[in-house]
């Protein structure tokens, strides 16, 4: 175990708190502007990608039992996550793409809902990786 | 790496192919991801044909029907069957459940036999149908765009395929190594 990061990004750890949570909160207004400011509400389907896609590594990183000294690991679950939560992923940038191209969306909204998209993956990445409990093996 | 020269005399190409088995589990679970975003990716090259189509408007000579969705799901199930094979019965060093090994190992070459044949099929059959039915008639810009999207889609099926195999390797070497 490692102790907690005092610093990330060269700020302290509150300070990075809040920004990325303004992070956050600026990619959802993009992605709901995107439907709101065009009256089109079609781009707010990429909001339940954003949800789905850390639940197959939950659900199956819990049967794969890596946390777990006494089972052995099996990675095969755990690979059936990790394949689901990359397909969920693109999923959630070609949703706008293809919308855009079948004119269903405007090609301002798509920009605004991937980029709403990057900030909000982006957000919780970083958030994983700085404030999670690291394992050193 | 001494395990290149120790083996030479087993080796079938001159040039050594590197083992990947020195990865590491990070390397293997960016492989993974990468593989399934790029299974999505082909996938959603060929919905975006299909919308594009449907949503066309004005007279189209042709238009994405079922012969278009074959080949991609050939694909599909091919990726799925190669995927449902233990990788270790392959190898032929699994535990022998009854009498000789060599059977379960035959029938695992055959049922992976099987699924490349998918796949490779798909791809052909992707292929084919856009050259018989966009680019031969000479439909023009919008219409030979969809059988190409059908071609990115197998490409990128068997690419993804090929990665969570080669991802997949190298953890059971990696763990047989222990």
């Amino acid at each position: 175990m490692t102790e907690a990061p005092n610093s990330v990004f060269f700020l302290p750890v509150t300070q990075s708190v809040i920004g990325l949570s303004f992070v956050l909160a600026l990619g959802f207004l993009l992605v709901i502007m995107s439907c709101a400011l065009y009256g089109n509400w079609w781009p707010l389907f990429v909001v339940a990608t954003y949800v789905l896609a850390p639940l197959p590594n939950a659900i199956f990183g819990r049967f794969a039992g890596r946390d777990d000294m006494m089972s052995d690991y099996q990675g095969g679950f755990a690979d059936i996550g990790y394949f689901l939560t990359g397909l969920m992923i693109v999923t959630g940038f070609c949703l706008p793409v293809v919308l855009a191209h079948a004119g269903v969306i405007t090609a301002p909204a798509m920009i605004m809902s991937i980029t709403g998209g990057l900030l909000i993956y982006g957000t919780i990445i970083s958030y994983s990786r700085f404030f999670s409990e690291e394992e050193d093996f | 790496m001494p395990r290149w020269n120790e083996d030479q005399s087993h080796r079938v190409c001159l040039i050594p192919i590197p083992r990947l088995s020195d990865l590491g589990q990070k390397t293997r679970d960016a492989g993974i991801y990468i593989a399934g975003a790029l299974f999505a990716l082909g996938w959603w090259f060929f919905i975006d044909a299909v919308i594009y189509s449907s949503t066309y408007e004005g007279d189209k000579p042709v238009s994405v029907e079922f012969v278009d969705w074959v080949p991609g799901i050939c694909s599909s199930l091919g990726m799925f069957i190669i995927n449902l094979i233990d990788k270790a019965s392959l190898r032929g060093d699994s535990f022998a459940f009854s009498g000789d090994s060599t059977s379960i190992v035959w029938k695992a070459r055959v049922i992976l036999f099987i699924g490349f044949a998918f796949m490779a099929g798909g791809l052909a059959g992707s292929i084919s149908v856009l050259c018989v039915k966009y680019v031969i008639p000479d439909h023009g810009d919008p219409f030979t765009f969809w059988g190409i999207c059908n071609v990115v889609q197998n490409a990128a099926i068997m690419i993804s395929a090929a990665i969570l195999w080669v991802a997949q390797n190298t953890e059971s070497e990696y763990s047989f190594s222990i």
